[in-house]
C-alpha cells in the first residue's frame, strides 16, 4: 500500500512538472543555462527530451505500468538533479532550478535552487527506490496484465 | 536486472520518438528542434527565435 502511495505522488509531480516544461521549453532552456553545466550544444536537446522523459515516467509510475523500471529511472533523474543543484549551491551561482518550469510562477512556489530543493530531490530519490525495491503494489496495469495472462493460460490448459 | 535493462532502454526510446513526433508535428516545437540541431536559417544565424522569449514568437 505504501508503494502505491509513494508511486501516486512520485507519478503526479512528475507528470505535473513534465507538461509543465513540456508547455515552454524555452523557459527550461534558459534555466539549464543557468546552471552552466552542460555544453551549449547539449543545453537545446536536454530541454525538448527531458519534459517528455519525466511526463513518461510519470505516466508510467502512476499507472503502473513498467513501474519498476520507470521508477528506478526517476531515481537516477531526481539524483542527478540532486547533484546539479548541490554543484550550483557550491560555486555559489544563485539561479532558480526550473523544476516547475510555468508552474512555479503561477502558482508562486518558491523554486530556488537550495538545499531545500536538494533535500526534496533526495526525498524523491528514496520515494523512487522504494517503489523500485517493494515486491508488490496495489492498483497496478502491470499486475493486472500478468493476472489475465495467468488466467487465460489456465483456461487454455484446463480446456 | 536484465529485465530493467531492456524496459530501461525502451522507456527511454519511447520518449526520445515522442519528443521528435510532437515537436515535428507543433510550429513551436519546430523551433525547438531547429535550436536543438543548430538548423541555420536563411540569414545565416542559427535560429531566429534565439533570444526572443517563447510567448513573444506568438506560438502556441
Amino acid at each position: 500500500m505504501i508503494s502505491f502511495i509513494f508511486r501516486i505522488i512520485i507519478g503526479s509531480i512528475f507528470l505535473v512538472s513534465g507538461l509543465a516544461k513540456i508547455s515552454d521549453p524555452v523557459l527550461f532552456m534558459l534555466a539549464l543555462r543557468e546552471f552552466q553545466l552542460f555544453p551549449e550544444i547539449i543545453v537545446p536537446l536536454t530541454a525538448i527530451y527531458l519534459p517528455w522523459l519525466e511526463f513518461i515516467l510519470g505516466l508510467f509510475v502512476t499507472t503502473g505500468l513498467l513501474y519498476r523500471t520507470s521508477s528506478f529511472i526517476l531515481a537516477c533523474l531526481n539524483f542527478a538533479f540532486m547533484i546539479a543543484i548541490l554543484s550550483v549551491i557550491i560555486r555559489g551561482i544563485e539561479i532558480d532550478c526550473g523544476c516547475f518550469g510555468l508552474l512555479a510562477d503561477m502558482l508562486k512556489v518558491p523554486d530556488a535552487a537550495d538545499m531545500k530543493t536538494v533535500a526534496r530531490n533526495l526525498l524523491f530519490t528514496g520515494m523512487s527506490l522504494y517503489i523500485f525495491r517493494a515486491k508488490k503494489t496495489v492498483f497496478s496495469l502491470e499486475s493486472y496484465i500478468t493476472k489475465n495472462r495467468t488466467k487465460d493460460r489456465h483456461i487454455e490448459h484446463g480446456g | 536486472m536484465k529485465r530493467v535493462l531492456v524496459e530501461g532502454i525502451f522507456i527511454l526510446i519511447l520518449s526520445l520518438l515522442i519528443t521528435l513526433l510532437f515537436n515535428a508535428a507543433t510550429p513551436s516545437g519546430i523551433v525547438m528542434l531547429k535550436k536543438a540541431f543548430r538548423i541555420k536559417t536563411d540569414t545565416g544565424k542559427v535560429s531566429a527565435a534565439e533570444h526572443m522569449p517563447y510567448k513573444q514568437l506568438g506560438l502556441p
